[in-house]
């Protein structure tokens, strides 16, 4: 049963990361690089804010902060905070469009402000979330292909300070790496809430945000699949946000990303496995699938693993105290006790796994630090088990239909 | 990014690449899994080589009297134990490493025989030299054992203390030969751990516990009595 379970498992995993990095192999050189925009289309930047008076300032400046040659007007929509969100807004009605209106949630938000926006582009901004200045110049060019619908950026965590925050500013790494391999497949499957641009046409066309789901930044990137629109990535656009600082916020952030993908998956169930979808349907749909199925057994086998050896070193470590520590090393023993095929396996999978690391950081202009080595540790070997964790606990949630809300 | 392809060739040469790496993985635990059973069963035959020895100076000693090899015999049968208990770890660190099979079963088979053996030619040679010695025979399990892990740390360490002077015979409750189960029966051991000392089964011993009831069994008393 051990046998079976790691040798699926870890030939999971093994595929995933051969297959990433056989894509950014072959796009080796392109993944640096951003189409030179020839023309600056008008654009809008859309603030959506529910109780954020402690960083909306931040983030209108970065809004307004942002080069752009051509036309570019921002947005805040005040979603009814309950705190001075407004009162703070209001402060740069000069130079900004301040809507209110009562609390509906941010894809009812993003809807509202779209009837404001008089601009052939518009990017969406979270309100925890600000860009670095050259942003839009990096991601525009895309747009010259009239099939692409969305440009989004390359997110990273803002000034992480505690341990969690670090090992969420690996992932955002990794993910940007991730991103951009799945648009040179045109299968990136969300847009993310800070600085994505889309076009106001399109969007409008398709009838604006869905106010049903939790993750509209997911819904509406499979909604441009499937009318065969296109979404591309810049790794240049760099956009930060604050990472949750606790294990609740977090564990809150990732039960609404976990459970808007189960529901994303419910409602475009038909990509899967068609090919009219591309590499979507036939690749990362299936790989999407395939992990969630694997997440529980990953789960409950790596807890028990986890368990196991630290019981038999705590009954070790016991034992010898009572009765005297006594190294008897026997080499023959050693070799005996190694599994060689779980080894060779298992040095597979960290070997792939340091090699999408250090990718990771090359894609996204980061250098290796070794301020960060707790953090590469909690990331290999723990933060994986709690993200299994959340696709368990949210497919209960999504079971027994508890209420979900931003 | 400017080109768009379909990339089922990639996900094709992925799936070829990670097989391939599992074919080598398999193929490398195959072969040092070959090479283990191999040592373990040399280390096996040795042992059994020097039983024949101890069997044929048992007749030796049967025909011209003991104190002819007394001594001889009983530095024999110390070190064939103590070549039994490297050999009782090391299948112990094979079977926790693998997913054994016949083979493994066999090798383990030989073991317990050996160490059956080992402790009767004991006793006997006990019996025409009279040893100052002690012997116990350790019922273990490698399975669901809560106490095994104890029990075998507290006999590594009167092991360590006493020296040939204390021989220890390992059984797995779980060998399912005839005779373990004779065995078992005639000293009425049902589950492990298990310890019989001179005849007299006990169950779990702490280490005072133990200390305590080998000191009954030697003339000569060694410093802990």
């Amino acid at each position: 049963m051990q046998l079976e379970l790691i040798t699926v498992l870890s030939f999971a995993v093994i595929y995933t990361s051969v297959f990433w990095l056989l894509i950014l192999l072959e796009h080796r050189h392109e993944v640096r690089y951003d189409p030179r925009p020839k023309r600056f289309p008008s654009i809008t930047i859309i603030i959506p804010a529910y109780n954020e008076e402690k960083t909306i300032e931040k983030s209108i400046k970065s809004a307004l902060e942002l080069e752009y040659p051509g036309k570019k007007d921002v947005i805040v929509v005040d979603d009814g905070s309950k705190d001075g969100t407004y009162k703070v807004a209001a402060k740069y009605s000069q130079k900004v469009k301040v809507l209110r209106k009562r609390n509906g949630g941010k894809a009812d938000a993003m809807n509202y402000a779209l009837k404001h926006v008089k601009t052939e582009l518009y990017a969406c901004l979270d309100a925890d979330s600000f860009a670095k200045k050259d942003a839009l110049l990096r991601m525009v060019g895309y747009f010259k292909d009239p099939q692409v619908a969305s440009v989004t950026p390359a997110m990273k965590v803002f000034e992480p300070s505690n341990i969690l925050q670090k090992v969420q500013w690996l992932e955002y790494l990794t993910s940007i790496l991730q991103r951009k391999m799945a648009a040179a497949l045109d299968m990136i499957t969300v847009t993310p809430g800070p600085l994505s641009i889309y076009r106001t046409d399109v969007i409008r066309k398709l009838g604006g945000y869905d106010t049903g789901t939790v993750t509209e930044d997911m819904e509406i990137a499979y909604r441009l699949h499937a009318n065969g629109y296109k979404i591309e990535n810049s790794a240049n656009a760099e956009v930060f946000t604050i990472a949750p600082p606790s294990i609740g916020e977090l564990y809150k952030q990732r039960l609404r990303w976990t459970r808007g993908s189960y529901q994303n998956l419910r409602q475009y169930w038909y990509m899967v496995f068609n090919r009219r979808y591309g590499t979507l349907g036939m690749v990362l749909l299936p790989l999407s699938m395939l992990a969630i199925f694997l997440a529980m057994p990953a789960f409950v086998f790596s807890v028990y693993l986890l368990v196991q050896s630290l019981q038999s070193l705590a009954a070790n470590i016991y034992y010898s105290m009572l009765y005297g520590f006594y190294f008897d090393f026997d080499l023959v023993r050693s070799f005996l006790a190694t599994n060689f095929y779980y080894l060779f396996v298992g040095s597979a999978v960290f070997l792939l796994g340091t090699a999408v690391l250090f990718f990771s950081h090359g894609v996204s202009g980061e250098k290796v630090s070794l301020r960060m080595k707790a953090a590469y540790v909690a990331y290999v070997l723990i933060y994986f088990l709690f993200l299994n964790f959340m696709w368990i606990a949210s497919l209960l949630y999504e079971i027994t239909g508890a209420d979900n809300r931003w | 990014m400017v080109k768009k392809d379909l990339t089922l060739k990639h996900a094709a040469l992925a799936l070829v690449i990670t097989l391939a790496i599992f074919v080598v993985g398999g193929l490398l635990g195959y072969s040092l899994n070959s090479e283990k059973s191999r040592l373990l069963t040399e280390q096996t035959h040795s042992i059994d080589a020097d039983m024949q020895n101890i069997q044929l100076s048992l007749l030796y000693m049967d025909a011209l009297g003991p104190e002819h090899s007394c001594g001889v015999l009983s530095a024999e049968v110390g070190q064939a134990t103590a070549r039994l208990n490297e050999l009782g770890k090391r299948l112990q660190s094979y079977q926790d490493a693998e997913d054994f099979g016949t083979e493994f079963q066999m090798l383990k088979d030989d073991y317990s025989f050996l160490e059956l053996r080992t402790w009767l030619f004991y006793h006997q040679l006990r019996e025409k030299c009279n040893t100052d010695t002690a012997d116990v025979v350790y019922f273990y399990s490698s399975h669901n054992c809560e106490g095994c892990i104890g029990q075998g740390k507290i006999l590594d360490s009167l092991k360590r203390e006493l020296g040939n002077r204390l021989l220890v015979f390992s059984l797995d409750t779980e060998w399912g030969q005839p005779i373990m189960k004779a065995f078992m029966a005639d000293f009425n051991v049902t589950s492990a751990p298990a310890l019989v000392v001179n005849g007299q089964r006990y169950g779990y011993l702490e280490e005072d516990e133990f200390k305590q009831v080998l000191c009954s069994q030697y003339k000569d008393k060694p410093k802990f009595c």
